[in-house]
């Protein structure tokens, strides 16, 4: 690994940087559920890093998580400013006074055929639940890793994700007695 | 712990986020509680499913292309340039300016002299074209940075998909009761000039085509045409010649003109050679 980061450190921004594409879009598009905002997301946040690149040190899972915190930064930053007022005065102030939603465990379902219903789930989180999801969702990063990117507490990244995992469940439990799919015996 | 507090952690020991200990105890109650076991491994089936949901959207093809040339915009700009920011009197031949109106429905218009976009060109030079601080720190702000900190600033265009950089920003009022922001533009690769008024108001112009009469005392004759969506105003002064086109226009629409400002000359300030897609 060592070896690969001090080659990586001779390698371009371009050649670093431009494989992620893929990735970073598909959190963008997920995290603003609007296909020409995520194309501005991801191009503001590419020139942002191009910019700073010289201060960008290889950690080891090398460029993408840094470029994840910046694409994380711009949209809440520009969701912020598109309020033109403060930002919930503190998410996760706000967030202790929500009641727990309880537990909800997942339905009995085939999730090899349930995308569309995860993907509709996914997109009614709030926004703040929706990024803790998206990277939890690659199954690349720890939540400290995770709380890293999004720059708030490992205990918020757990509460987020408990909260955004217990909607999720709901929703397909609903969806699961709206299409009467019966309980599978798991015996 | 007992088993009903085991239960509460298999979300985490599916995401493998349970101390060594707890792993053990959870991995305990599985090998004896089958309904653990499977809830254990229909959290894994959630996260792997809204994993593909991710990995499902497919990446526009041009977007790469986008940010590639950007990029090289980006990187020309270390280069010689071709007109230079602060230096006026050296190198620039001519200024663009945009102006660009936003306004509630039903709103009257106010009335704006075209000289009164001169006179806000002026003041801004005077002071470095930056009171809101573009260039005030270590590296120079973006247009999201300065929108995030400075509520005047709400309203200033990100012309950085057409490669220009902003270079400085500030908030002069040509009239009473009419809020302007200036922003100041360079081309990245290039190094042209664009200014940029964000008014929030409907402006009506006046004096077109007549030479000024207005407050400023301002005797340079302002050239004006319509066209489409865009009224030009055109102008010399100290060597320098400028065209502003200002209406009401998308954001699209101004990174379009700011594109096709990019290769103008002082001699190709017909209304034709700029005109953009009605509204």
């Amino acid at each position: 690994m060592a070896q690969v980061m001090a080659q990586d450190q001779h390698k371009s921004f371009e050649e670093l940087a431009l494989p992620q594409l893929d990735a970073v879009y598909q959190v963008a598009r997920r995290l603003t559920r609007n296909d020409h905002e995520a194309e501005d997301l991801v191009q503001e946040t590419y020139f942002k890093a191009y910019r700073a690149f010289d201060r960008f040190e290889m950690r080891s899972f090398g460029i993408r998580p840094w470029l994840l915190k910046i694409l994380n930064n711009t949209f809440f930053n520009k969701r912020a400013r598109d309020k033109r007022g403060p930002l919930a005065t503190d998410q996760q102030t706000l967030e202790e006074t929500i009641t727990d939603p309880g537990s909800t465990l997942p339905p009995h379902l085939d999730y090899e055929h349930l995308d569309q219903e995860v993907a509709q789930a996914l997109d009614e989180l709030s926004a703040e639940y929706r990024a803790v999801m998206l990277l939890w969702a690659t199954n690349e990063w720890s939540y400290r890793e995770i709380a890293d990117m999004l720059e708030i507490p490992v205990g918020t990244v757990m509460s987020r994700l408990h909260r955004a995992r217990q909607q999720l469940a709901k929703r397909l439990d609903e969806y699961a007695r709206n299409e009467r799919i019966g309980q599978v015996d798991d015996n | 712990m007992d088993p009903a507090e085991l239960r509460q952690h298999l979300a985490q020991y599916a995401d493998g986020e349970l101390d060594p200990t707890t792993a053990q105890e959870v991995e305990r109650l599985m090998a004896s509680d089958p309904e653990a076991r499977a809830e254990v491994e229909r959290w894994r089936a959630l996260r792997q499913s809204a994993g593909r949901v991710l990995t499902n959207t497919a990446v526009p093809a041009r977007l790469e292309t986008r940010i590639r040339a950007g990029i090289r915009a980006r990187r020309g700009s270390a280069g010689p340039r071709l007109l230079r920011f602060g230096a006026p009197g050296l190198a620039v031949a001519a200024v663009v300016l945009l102006a660009f109106t936003f306004w509630p429905r039903g709103a009257s218009a106010t009335a704006v002299e075209a000289c009164d976009f001169a006179r806000i060109y002026r003041n801004c030079a005077m002071h470095g074209h930056d009171t809101l601080g573009v260039n005030g720190g270590p590296t120079r702000k973006t247009v999201a940075q300065l929108r995030n900190e400075n509520p005047h600033a709400g309203e200033i265009p990100d012309l950085s998909v057409a490669g220009y950089e902003l270079v400085g920003a500030c908030t002069c009022p040509p009239a009473p009761n009419v809020r302007v922001v200036h922003a100041y533009f360079r081309h990245c690769a290039e190094g042209n000039i664009v200014s940029s008024f964000s008014i929030a108001c409907q402006i009506h112009l006046c004096n077109q085509g007549q030479p000024c009469k207005c407050a400023c005392q301002d005797n340079h004759v302002y050239r004006c045409a319509n066209d489409g969506p865009v009224t030009l105003i055109c102008w010399s002064e100290c060597g320098h010649s400028y065209v502003l086109a200002c209406g009401k226009l998308t954001r699209e629409q101004l990174v379009e003109l700011a594109e096709k400002m990019r290769h103008h000359t002082p001699d190709q300030d017909s209304p034709a050679a700029l005109a953009v897609s009605p509204e």
